[in-house]
C-alpha cells in the first residue's frame, strides 16, 4: 500500500466530516495566506526593485510599534527613496549574538541599542565605520558619552530608585538607607548578569563605596531586597502590582504614569551621590552594504524630530539641549549624576559579574 | 528502517554534534559548577515530589466531580489545570506574590511555584492512568468492601506506581532547566545550571563553558532517567464512576491554589481591560501576533504529532531506541536556539516560522516521549509479533493497528504541545527577527511599562491553546474512528 493511501478511504459516512475538513483547510489556507502577505508585505517592498533596504538591528522595545523604531522608519521613508527593515533581538546581548552570526549575510546597515557596558565587547566582536554627524547641539551631560567616533549616543537616562509617593514616611536619601529595617524584603532589583540596570546598579555601589565596602554593601543586599529580577521589566512589574515599593529604574519611568496612565502618583528618589547614567548607542558595521543612507538614518535619529521620537517613545531623555521644553521631560529634577563616562572592557565586565557571583554565592552558603 | 532509526537519532543529537566543537580548550570552574548542580538537583527533586503529591491527590478531586454538569465541569477542570504551564511565568509569580504577602523568596518559593506550574497537569497524566489502568478492579473492590484509603494505597498506587515514576521523571526534568522561577524568586543568592549556561552565553559568549554545562545537565538528566527507566504503561480499559476514587480533599487542594493564582491573574487582566483604548493602535500587530502564534503553535502540533507516529513506527521494534530516547535530554533551550541560529535553515522571511516550532519540539520531545507515550508504544510489541505472523505487512500493522490505536494519545500530546508553543517566547526571542506570536507581543509590552496590557493579551495566548488543544485532541479522535471504520484503499 502506498502512502497516499491514508487519504483514500471508503468515505460513504464521511461526507459531512470531509466537507468540514475542506472547508476548514481552506479557511486555514486563507488565513496562512492573508498572514504572510501582512507579515512580509514590508520585506517585499523595495526588494528587486530600485529602492534599497536598509536593514536596523534593534532591540524590541524599539522595533516594536510602541517603540520610536515604527515613527522614525515612516519620517525617513518619506525623503530616502529606500526602505527600512527591522532586524530584532530581544535584548542587546542577543542582538550582538545575531549579529556576529548573520550579520554580514542578512547585511545589517545598522545596529540601535548598546549601552555602555556592550560597547567594549561589541567593538572586539566586530569592526564599526566612523560616523559624521551633522552638527548637533548636544546635552552638556551627553559630551563625555562622544568620545567613540564609531558609537554615537541617541538618548540616555539617569538610573534612581523609584517609589509611590504616599508609601514611604522616609523614602532612602542614601544608598544606605536602602539597608534599613523599614525596606526589608521592598526592593525589586535587577539580576546584574541579565539586566542593563542590574549592572548599572552593581557599577554605582562599586564606583560610590569601593570595591571593599561595595562588596559589604551588596552582600547586605542580597538579603534586604524582595528579590533579583532577571529583566527590568519582570521588577517593574513586583513594583507596579505593589509587590515591591522600590524599584530601581529610571527618572523618566514616573513620566510613563503621568502621560499614559494620567497617573502622577510615582516618584523617582534623588540620593546624595551622584546617579549612574545609561547611554544607548548606535552603530555602522564595516560591512554594511547602505552606508550612507545608515548614517543618515542616524542623522535623522540625532535630529530634534527624531530625538522628540525617541523621548516620546522610549521614555529616555534626548541628547540634544531644547528637545524637552514644553514636555514633561522638561520638568524633571534632575540629581546629580556621574560626570565622567566610564566605558568598561569585557574582562572588566567579566570581573564584576564575576564578583558578583562570588557575593552571591557567599551569602547562599 | 534501520536508516530511518539512524536519522531519527541524527536529528534528535543535531544540537548535541553542533556543539561538541566548541568544548575544545574549555577550563571549568568546579566549584561553581558543584554549587550549581547542587542547586539544581534540590530545586528539580523537592519540586518533582511535591508536583506528584498533590497532582495524585488532585487527580482523586476531579473523580469526585459528579452530577448533571460533571462533563462541562470535568472539561474546566483539565483546562484549569493547563493554564498554569501557557501563561508567561511572571504572571504566575505576580498572581502568587499578590495572594501570598511576603512571599517566600529562595528554594522555598522555587519549589512552591515549580509545583503550582506543574501538578495540574501532572493531575491529567494520572487522571489518565487511573482511567486506562484500574478497569474492573473497582467493582471487585466495591464488593469486596474495601475502604477508600486501602483502594488508594493499595490498589492504586501500586498500579499506578510506573506513572508516578514517569512523571517524577518529567517534572524533574523540567525543573531542572527552569530558568525564570529559579532567576526571579531564587532572590540573588540561587543559581541553576540553566542559569550559568545563560550567563556563560549570553555575557561572557563562553560557548565552551556553556556546552560543557549543557552536556553536565543531559548527562544528570540521563542517569535519573536511567535509574528510573521503568517508565509508565498502559492498558486501555474505561473504569465506571466510583466513589473509591473521589476525593473532595483532592477537589479542594487542586481548587485552592487555582483560586489564589485567577484572583491575581485577573486582576492584572481587569486593569488592562480599564486601559484596553491603548491597545486599539496595536491592533494589526495583535491580530498578526494572534495568527502567528496560531500558525505556530499548530504547526508545533503537527510537528510533534510526526514525530510521535514515527517513533511509534520504529520503537515498537528496538529496545535501544527506546533506551535512548527515555534517557535523552536535548541540550539547554538557549543553546539549541543559538544552534538553529546559526546551521538550521536562513533567519530571515517566513523561516523563523518553521525554525521556532521545530526548535521546540526538538527540545520538548524526549519529555513527552519520557511521559508515557514511550511505554504506551511499547505495548504494541506482541500486537505486532502477532500481525507478522499472520502475515500482514509492516505498513497494514501500522495504519490498521497501530495507528487506530495510539492517535487518541498522540492527539492528547501534540494538543500539549501546540499548547505550549502557543505561550512560548524562550525560544521566539532567540530565533524570531519580529514580533511573530501573540507570547513575544506580551513579553515585549512588559518590558516597555504596559504590564496590565500585556496580561490583557495574554488571555489571547490561552484562547489559541485551548483551541490548539481542542483541536488535534478532536482530529485524532475523529482520525482514530476513521482508521477503525474505513478499510483501505490499497
Amino acid at each position: 500500500m502506498s502512502w497516499y493511501g491514508l487519504f483514500l478511504f471508503q468515505t460513504s459516512s464521511w461526507d459531512l466530516v470531509v466537507v468540514v475538513k475542506h472547508f476548514i483547510g481552506f479557511l486555514a489556507a486563507v488565513f496562512l495566506g492573508l498572514f504572510l502577505a501582512i507579515m512580509y508585505k514590508d520585506d517585499q517592498k523595495g526588494i528587486g526593485g530600485a529602492n534599497p533596504v536598509v536593514k536596523i538591528f534593534g532591540y524590541s522595545s524599539f522595533t516594536s510599534k510602541w517603540g520610536p523604531g515604527p515613527k522614525l522608519k515612516e519620517l525617513f521613508e518619506k525623503n530616502c527613496k529606500c526602505k527600512i527593515e527591522f532586524i530584532e533581538g530581544s535584548d542587546s546581548g542577543i542582538l550582538l549574538q545575531r549579529l556576529k552570526i548573520e550579520g554580514e549575510s542578512l547585511g545589517a546597515d545598522l545596529v540601535v541599542g548598546f549601552d555602555q557596558f556592550d560597547l567594549s565587547k561589541a567593538q572586539n566582536s566586530l569592526k564599526w565605520r566612523e560616523m559624521t554627524i551633522d552638527s548637533a547641539q548636544f546635552e552638556d551631560s551627553v559630551k563625555p558619552a562622544l568620545i567613540n567616533k564609531n558609537f554615537i549616543p541617541y538618548d540616555w537616562g539617569v538610573l534612581a530608585f523609584n517609589a509611590r509617593k504616599s508609601e514611604l514616611a522616609n523614602p532612602p536619601q542614601q544608598l544606605e538607607d536602602l539597608l534599613k529595617p523599614e525596606f526589608a524584603k521592598k526592593i525589586a532589583l535587577q539580576d546584574p548578569r541579565t539586566s542593563s540596570p542590574g549592572l548599572q546598579l552593581f557599577y554605582w555601589v562599586m564606583k560610590t563605596k569601593g570595591e571593599e565596602q561595595g562588596t559589604q554593601f551588596l552582600k547586605q543586599m542580597i538579603t534586604q531586597a524582595h528579590s533579583f529580577s532577571p529583566s527590568w521589566s519582570s521588577s517593574y512589574g513586583l513594583f507596579t502590582k505593589k509587590q515591591a515599593s522600590l524599584v530601581f529604574s529610571y527618572v523618566t519611568s514616573p513620566i510613563y504614569h503621568l502621560i499614559e496612565e494620567k497617573n502622577n502618583s510615582y516618584e523617582f528618589l534623588s540620593f546624595d551621590v551622584p546617579h549612574p547614567v545609561q547611554f544607548e548607542f548606535v552603530g555602522i558595521p564595516e560591512f554594511c552594504q547602505n552606508c550612507d543612507l545608515a548614517e543618515k538614518f542616524v542623522n535623522l535619529m540625532l535630529s530634534a524630530e527624531g530625538q522628540k521620537i525617541l523621548m516620546q517613545k522610549n521614555y529616555m531623555l534626548p541628547v540634544l539641549k531644547n528637545v524637552k521644553n514644553g514636555t514633561p521631560f522638561a520638568d524633571i529634577v534632575m540629581p546629580k549624576v556621574m560626570s565622567t563616562l566610564e566605558i568598561p572592557t569585557t574582562e572588566e565586565v567579566d570581573r564584576w559579574l564575576k564578583k558578583w557571583g562570588e557575593i552571591r554565592r557567599s551569602q547562599a552558603q | 528502517m534501520k536508516l530511518q532509526k539512524f536519522l531519527l537519532v541524527i536529528l534528535l543529537l543535531a544540537p548535541v554534534f553542533s556543539l561538541a566543537p566548541f568544548l575544545s580548550g574549555t577550563q571549568v570552574d568546579l566549584h561553581e559548577l558543584w554549587w550549581a548542580t547542587k542547586n539544581t538537583f534540590i530545586q528539580s527533586f523537592f519540586s518533582a515530589i511535591f508536583a506528584i503529591i498533590f497532582g495524585l491527590w488532585s487527580a482523586f478531586g476531579y473523580f469526585a466531580i459528579h452530577g448533571i454538569w460533571q462533563k462541562q465541569i470535568r472539561q474546566i477542570y483539565l483546562f484549569l489545570a493547563l493554564v498554569p504551564n501557557i501563561v508567561p511565568p511572571l504572571f504566575v509569580l505576580l498572581a502568587f506574590f499578590q495572594v501570598i504577602d511576603p512571599f517566600p523568596m529562595g528554594v522555598i518559593g522555587i519549589v512552591l511555584l515549580h509545583i503550582f506550574i506543574n501538578y495540574g497537569w501532572v493531575s491529567v497524566l494520572f487522571i489518565n492512568a487511573i482511567e486506562n489502568k484500574i478497569g474492573n478492579l473497582i467493582e471487585v473492590c466495591e464488593v469486596m468492601g474495601c475502604s477508600r484509603f486501602r483502594f488508594r494505597l493499595q490498589i492504586v498506587l501500586p498500579i499506578i506506581f510506573k506513572e508516578i515514576l514517569s512523571s517524577f521523571l518529567f517534572v524533574f526534568v523540567i525543573c531542572f532547566t527552569s530558568f525564570s522561577i529559579p532567576l526571579i524568586v531564587g532572590g540573588g543568592t540561587w543559581t541553576s545550571i540553566e542559569i550559568l549556561i545563560y550567563e556563560k552565553l549570553r555575557l561572557s559568549t563562553d560557548w565552551g563553558n556553556a556546552v560543557y554545562l549543557a552536556f553536565v545537565q543531559m548527562a544528570i538528566v540521563f542517569t535519573v532517567s536511567f535509574i528510573l527507566r521503568n517508565s509508565a504503561s498502559y492498558q486501555i480499559q474505561k473504569i465506571r464512576e466510583s466513589k473509591l476514587l473521589a476525593s473532595y480533599s483532592g477537589l479542594f487542594i487542586f481548587g485552592i491554589p487555582m483560586v489564589l493564582f485567577f484572583y491575581g491573574y485577573f486582576d492584572s487582566v481587569y486593569n488592562g481591560i480599564q486601559m484596553m483604548s491603548t491597545l486599539y493602535e496595536f491592533a494589526d500587530s495583535i491580530i498578526i501576533g494572534f495568527i502567528g502564534g496560531l500558525l505556530m503553535s499548530f504547526l508545533a502540533g503537527m510537528f510533534t504529532m510526526v514525530l510521535l507516529l514515527w517513533i511509534a513506527a520504529l520503537v515498537s521494534e528496538s529496545l535501544w531506541l527506546h533506551r535512548f530516547l527515555s534517557s535523552y535530554l536535548s541540550p539547554s533551550t538557549s543553546l539549541t536556539c543559538f544552534v538553529f541560529l546559526i546551521y538550521f535553515l536562513p533567519n530571515d522571511q517566513f523561516w523563523p516560522l518553521l525554525k521556532i516550532p521545530i526548535a521546540f519540539v526538538l527540545i520538548q520531545l524526549p519529555s513527552f516521549y519520557r511521559s508515557g507515550w514511550g511505554s504506551l508504544v511499547q505495548q504494541f510489541n506482541r500486537q505486532k509479533e502477532i500481525t507478522t505472523v499472520l502475515g500482514a505487512s509492516p505498513t497494514e500493522y501500522y495504519f490498521n493497528i497501530l495507528f487506530p490505536q495510539i492517535l487518541p494519545h498522540a492527539g492528547r500530546i501534540s494538543g500539549l504541545a501546540a499548547a505550549w508553543m502557543a505561550g512560548d517566547f524562550a525560544i521566539s526571542k532567540i530565533l524570531a527577527y519580529k514580533h511573530m506570536s501573540l507570547a513575544m507581543l506580551v513579553e515585549n509590552l512588559m518590558s516597555s511599562y504596559r504590564f496590565n496590557q500585556a496580561a490583557l493579551l495574554s488571555l489571547g495566548i490561552i484562547m489559541i491553546s485551548l483551541m490548539q488543544f481542542k483541536f488535534f485532541h478532536w482530529s485524532a479522535n475523529v482520525i482514530s474512528q476513521k482508521f477503525k471504520t474505513s478499510s483501505w484503499t490499497v
